[in-house]
């Protein structure tokens, strides 16, 4: 036991020494995670990515700007960049997302009144955490839908990954998601984009943190990800262009 | 010799007051009184495992009120025995003398053969019937040379022959070396054997 | 009723309890397929992981067993004055949430003691600080436990071994903790298990960079946050298959009952 004790001690040692060399710390939304693993590699050593849901990096970045900071931050979407204080640069748009309603491939709704139908268990993400509820609930109020479908949900999730899960699992028929997410969960479900959805929309952009203390690396990066090499990156995972049409 | 003066204990709302006492050195005294009276506790404190709230304790004319209980060489052999279960018989023994760092071979096997415990040296202290682990409790008390011996009911899980045998070895020890014996009991019979009974020590402080 | 039907009722009562577990495990089973278990085994990040998991609720056991037995011998034993306040204390990781912890370690950082330690070792965002994390919470774990056992044995072999010339350490040393043994393996199975499962403090505290701070339940989330509900489930059946091999094997160096 005390040998045990000893060896361990040892290897945490050890572990502790290894003092990071001066890397860019990137916090990416973890639903970003394989395209933002994709610009990282292409981008070369040097840069760390730190996942973690956008709410909870906003979080972080306001904790430990003195302790830890971070240089680059990649949110779900741009949303979340306006709650954690000024910029040094934020990026122009990488992607543009759409709202779609995530079903299985034989239920594809025709339009929202198809969602809010008797017996369809429909889910969303919650307004208050995610953006992609936010911003349907604002669009379906201006078009005055939005209390038919409130008393409609089944559920409210805390992120659009989860409801998505729900639709895989089979405890929701349908629900409304980003057509990024959509793209995750295929080709066992499909996102299809609804008339009174349209207008549901939000861009993804990187930002350089003013913590950060390795301004000209962050900025080199962010430069990279809305550049040629982040634009392939996207594209390959399947993300829209920005401004562009779903492809 | 054991002496107390004017001893008193609080312990939660148990109250001894008062308490004062004699043993001459060499003397096997027996304290009599009712279960709950207070007998274990007087033997705490003679030990030094429990602090009096005023009055002195001493031992061969030495005031060891303020004493460790590891330094008063007082043997303690308590009502439930409490013998070491984790070790043999022969380490719960030798426990007093191993931590001097003396030899305790001899003296365990002198002891074990009295206390006719020779042929349970090496088994593991579990499982050991109630007059065994006293018996053990007693050897472990007496191995590493006690001056002073304080016995909280030990005869209860005894039989008659085993309670004589048991008379027999304390007058042996008490004759062969300076031994002091205070011995607590609510049974008058187990004050066979003993020089002094004393009675009606707690008087009307007794709960 | 006969001693059987009793037992029967009992069986059928806590029956409902295991029946409903192994149904989880079962579904799991039947949600993931033996290619996205080996895809797991196969994925240098995942083997990462697993490793870090083992290491970190490893030291996190050791460390909480090594400060839950001084302060769960002192609750059970000592009258001192705040011992009130400080079994309250004790108890604030147990409910807090999970998240909860891991902020409020990142407050405590942020003072000046915390930059001083962070100076010395690295643990925000660092590997160590998965186990800090993880102690935060396991550290009630193991007092509570141990605690618990310290209160079930008797004082007196201690005060006896007093008598017989010990030092209050070499009492404790010799007497007390060996019979406190299969108590404290007891309270590490306890909080090794909890350690390796702790998820929430790890997230926040240690975040989540793969390869350096990623642990087996922070690969299971990152892995849900993609929509990869098979991975997840795979990795967590890696999981329960570790938990199984160190919990069986912890219980065969316990000592025999003690009578």
């Amino acid at each position: 036991m005390r040998l045990l004790a000893v060896v361990l001690l040892a290897a945490l040692a050890v572990g502790c020494q290894s003092r990071p060399a001066p890397t860019l710390v990137v916090l990416v939304a973890a639903s970003l995670r394989p395209v933002a693993e994709a610009v990282a590699a292409d981008y070369g050593p040097g840069v760390e990515l730190r996942f973690g849901g956008s709410e909870e990096l906003v979080t972080q970045i306001a904790l430990t700007r003195v302790v830890a900071p971070a240089d680059v931050f990649l949110p779900a979407d741009a949303s979340y960049l306006d709650a954690c204080g000024p910029h040094a640069a934020v990026s122009a748009p990488l992607t543009t997302m759409r709202a779609v309603a995530l079903t299985r491939p034989d239920r594809v709704p025709a339009d929202l009144s198809a969602l809010t139908a008797p017996g369809v268990r429909l889910g969303l993400a919650s307004p208050q955490t995610a953006a992609i509820g936010k911003l349907t609930k604002l669009r379906l109020t201006e078009s005055g839908r939005w209390d038919t479908l409130n008393a409609r949900l089944t559920v409210t999730t805390d992120t659009v990954t989860q409801s998505a899960n729900g639709v895989k699992l089979g405890t929701l028929d349908a629900a409304i998601v980003w057509d990024a997410t959509a793209r995750q969960f295929a080709p066992d479900l499909v996102g299809t984009p609804l008339p009174e959805l349209a207008g549901v929309r939000a861009e993804v952009r990187a930002a350089v943190l003013s913590g950060s203390r390795r301004p000209e690396a962050a900025a080199a990066f962010v430069a990279f990800l809305a550049g040629d090499g982040g634009r392939r990156a996207f594209a390959a995972h399947g993300f829209a262009s920005p401004g562009g049409p779903s492809p | 010799m054991i002496e107390l003066r004017d001893i008193a204990v609080r312990q939660g709302a148990f109250n001894l007051a008062r308490v004062t006492l004699r043993v001459e050195a060499g003397a096997h005294a027996v304290v009599m009184g009712p279960t709950g009276c207070g007998k274990t506790t007087l033997l705490e404190v003679i030990a030094g495992l429990r602090d009096p709230v005023s009055g002195r304790v001493l031992l061969h004319g030495v005031d060891v009120t303020d004493v460790d209980p590891a330094a008063r060489r007082v043997g303690y052999v308590p009502q439930e025995a409490a013998v070491f279960r984790t070790m043999t018989v022969r380490a719960n023994l030798a426990f007093g003398l191993a931590i001097r760092r003396r030899d305790s071979a001899a003296a365990v096997a002198v002891l074990a053969e009295r206390l006719k415990l020779t042929h349970l040296l090496d088994r593991r202290s579990v499982g050991l019937s109630g007059g065994e682990a006293q018996r053990v409790a007693l050897g472990r008390a007496l191995a590493f040379g006690p001056c002073v011996l304080l016995l909280d009911e030990p005869f209860n899980a005894a039989d008659a022959a085993t309670r004589a045998d048991l008379i027999a070895l304390l007058k042996d020890e008490r004759e062969r070396r300076a031994l002091t014996v205070l011995h607590v009991t609510h049974d008058r019979s187990d004050a066979a054997g003993a020089d002094v009974v004393l009675d009606n020590l707690f008087g009307a402080s007794g709960g | 009723m006969s001693v059987r039907g009793f037992h029967l009722t009992l069986g059928l009562i806590g029956g409902g309890y295991v029946a409903l577990v192994a149904a989880m495990l079962l579904a799991d089973l039947l949600a993931t397929s033996p290619g996205h278990l080996l895809d797991a085994f196969r994925a240098p990040e995942i083997r990462a992981a697993l490793a870090l998991s083992l290491v970190s609720s490893a030291v996190t056991t050791v460390l909480a067993v090594a400060t839950g037995v001084p302060l769960g011998y002192l609750l059970a034993r000592s009258r001192f004055p705040g011992r009130g306040l400080v079994e309250l204390l004790v108890d604030v990781p147990l409910v807090l949430p999970p998240l909860v912890v891991g902020v409020s370690l990142l407050l405590v950082m942020r003072g000046p003691f915390g930059r001083a330690v962070q100076d010395v070792i690295p643990l925000v965002y660092e590997p160590a600080g998965v186990v800090l994390a993880q102690f935060a919470v396991c550290g009630a774990f193991a007092t509570r436990s141990l605690r618990a056992t310290f209160a079930q044995l008797s004082p007196r072999t201690e005060q006896v071994a007093r008598t017989l010339g010990c030092s209050p350490w070499q009492a404790f040393r010799l007497v007390t903790l060996p019979e406190a043994s299969r108590g404290i393996l007891a309270a590490a199975t306890l909080t090794w298990a909890r350690a390796f499962g702790e998820f929430g403090p790890v997230l926040v505290f240690a975040g989540v960079t793969r390869s350096k701070t990623e642990v087996l339940p922070t690969t299971i989330y990152l892995e849900l946050s993609v929509g990869h509900l098979e991975t997840a489930l795979a990795v967590s059946l890696v999981m329960v298959a570790v938990a199984f091999a160190v919990l069986l094997t912890l219980r065969r160096i316990a000592p025999e009952t003690p009578a």
